[in-house]
């Protein structure tokens, strides 16, 4: 029985004895475990892990910061909202960005992508675990800013204010992931660490004053400055301002100029470029 | 013929250890300039410093461009050149110092030196340096600027900055510079640093405002204990004597105090 079999790969069917032994072709790996390991990683160095927990603490010290110096009549849920939104604006971009730069800085970008060498199923997985730890760090600090409020109210005395309808919740969210995404995007352009986390700080802080100064210079740009300044949409999420179909549209437009565009151009060199 | 002029060697061999020369301490001007070619040696470090021209020739030509060239003084100049200087001249403060730790060339450094406050020394004199000669391309690009837009006016040009202001922007952005040297050494980490200064200088002065709303005390106080309030001050107007000491206060309180922690946990620190 079995001399009739030919042995197709090694083309040698009259010495079955002598072919090849075959190798099992391992499955192609998952994309959820991918998506594991990439997430494994966000949490498994020391300052990774101290990064995760700065989300929390940091939600907790903002809390404590309201409760002990604003007056009474502000102990409100927004109040909260706001003082939690502070550290949240600035770590959850630096999460983002050394997702991506720190496969460079720590070197480990040689063994990641020579384990999975489709860059693009990395870099996938980062930008989805990125998001997931987007998401729950919000949930956390709300649900941090919700206790303190309670706590709040308690001990200075007065009615608990629930004062941001649930319908904005969605867009201060949808702002910080934007923030995230801007962080991810000056990753993979930059591949720096020093250099994508200065990039955001000029983004985020230092350019939108200058496009507001130009806006009151120069007629002509000051139409213009809602369509290109990201830092306006980005406020607008927060305040759960962007209700018309324009703002909608404005913010689609800076979406594109700061993240879409230069995360492909990104990426396209990424996926060529030698990882040293 | 041949034979006599053979030379004598020393077949043998002299039955004392040979004595070793002990070598001369290495001068302070060695270690200050391998420490002024490790700014600029590598690529990144040399964009780094490239990137302060850069950054002015940008920040002038667009005032060229987008300001109203009536108005245009030295003044609103040097105003934009500065902004570039401040976000550039405290990330070389920060990256002198924790370069050596996310390269690794913190091992090699302190081997071949190792006395420590020799190495921090020259780093810190050089970072001074070099914040100073940078302020003073970034301003010569600033002038020619303001000349380049008084030819295209056909006006004279105008210099409306004294002396003294000059002297006040370069203390200011040298006290970033410390700034973030004191926060390269407390955290020895490129991103926790850098993100450090940002904070420091961009969000705590938002957070000091929102409580100086809030609380009288702070509106009143705030100035002795708030860094940014009294250094923006250096930029554009006359100090008062109280002012200036609070910005020595503010000082001790944000660059001295956590420039001797820094230092001091360096020193003892193992290097990894």
């Amino acid at each position: 029985m079995t001399t009739d079999t030919v042995d197709v790969r090694t083309g040698v069917g009259e010495a079955p004895a002598a072919a090849v032994p075959a190798r099992a072709v391992p499955a192609a790996t998952p994309f959820r475990r991918v998506l594991n390991v990439e997430l494994r990683k966000m949490f498994d160095t020391r300052s990774g892990f101290w990064l995760m927990v700065s989300v929390a603490a940091l939600s907790v010290i903002a809390t404590v910061a309201v409760i002990v110096f604003a007056p009474d009549d502000e102990i409100t849920y927004e109040s909260f909202a706001t003082a939690i939104g502070f550290p949240m604006s600035i770590i959850l971009p630096m999460i983002a960005i050394l997702a991506i730069t720190s496969e460079w800085s720590q070197r480990s970008g040689l063994t990641t992508f020579t384990l999975v060498p489709s860059r693009g199923r990395v870099i996938a997985a980062k930008a989805s675990a990125t998001f997931l730890v987007g998401v729950v760090s919000m949930a956390v600090a709300f649900a941090v800013g919700a206790l303190g409020n309670l706590v709040g109210s308690a001990v200075v005395g007065v009615d608990t204010v629930w004062n941001i309808p649930f319908a904005t919740v969605p867009q201060i969210v949808l702002g910080n992931l934007m923030g995230m995404a801007i962080g991810f995007t000056l990753g993979v352009v930059l591949r720096n660490s020093p250099a994508a986390i200065v990039g955001y700080f000029v983004v985020s802080l230092v350019m939108p004053g200058i496009l507001v100064l130009l806006a009151e210079v120069r007629d002509w740009f000051s139409d213009l400055q809602p369509w290109i300044d990201w830092n306006t949409s980005q406020v607008n999420l927060f305040e759960g301002a962007t209700d018309t179909a324009e703002e909608w549209a404005m913010l689609g437009s800076t979406a594109a100029i700061w993240i879409v565009v230069p995360l492909i151009i990104g990426v396209l060199f990424l996926r060529r470029s030698e990882v040293k | 013929m041949t034979a006599t002029t053979l030379a004598p060697r020393d077949v043998v061999a002299p039955s004392r250890t040979d004595v070793r020369p002990a070598p001369p301490r290495i001068p302070f001007s060695r270690v200050l300039n391998v420490e002024l070619r490790k700014m600029f040696d590598t690529r990144s470090g040399f964009w780094l410093m490239a990137s302060i021209v850069i950054a002015s020739v940008i920040a002038t030509v667009l005032t060229i461009v987008l300001g109203d060239r009536e108005d245009l003084t030295f003044d609103s100049f040097a105003a934009a050149v500065g902004s570039p200087m401040s976000i550039l001249l405290p990330i070389i403060g920060v990256l002198a110092v924790t370069s050596e730790w996310s390269q690794r060339t913190a091992l090699t450094t302190f081997t071949l030196v190792p006395n420590r406050r020799t190495v921090l020394g020259a780093k810190l004199l050089n970072t001074l340096v070099i914040g100073a000669v940078s302020m003073l391309v970034a301003l010569g690009v600033g002038a020619l600027g303001n000349l380049v837009t008084a030819a295209i006016n056909g006006t004279d040009p105008v210099w409306d900055i004294a002396s003294s202001t000059f002297a006040q922007i370069v203390l200011a952005n040298e006290l970033g510079m410390l700034l973030g040297f004191a926060l390269g050494l407390l955290f020895r980490n490129s991103p926790a640093a850098i993100v450090g200064y940002f904070v420091v200088s961009l969000v705590l002065p938002g957070l000091s405002g929102a409580l100086g709303a809030a609380q009288e005390w702070w509106y009143d106080n705030g100035a002795w204990f708030d860094l940014s309030q009294t250094r923006f001050l250096l930029f554009d107007s006359t100090l008062t004597g109280q002012e200036w000491t609070q910005l020595g206060f503010t000082s001790l309180l944000w660059i001295a105090l956590p420039l001797a922690i820094g230092l001091r946990l360096v020193l003892r620190s193992e290097v990894k």
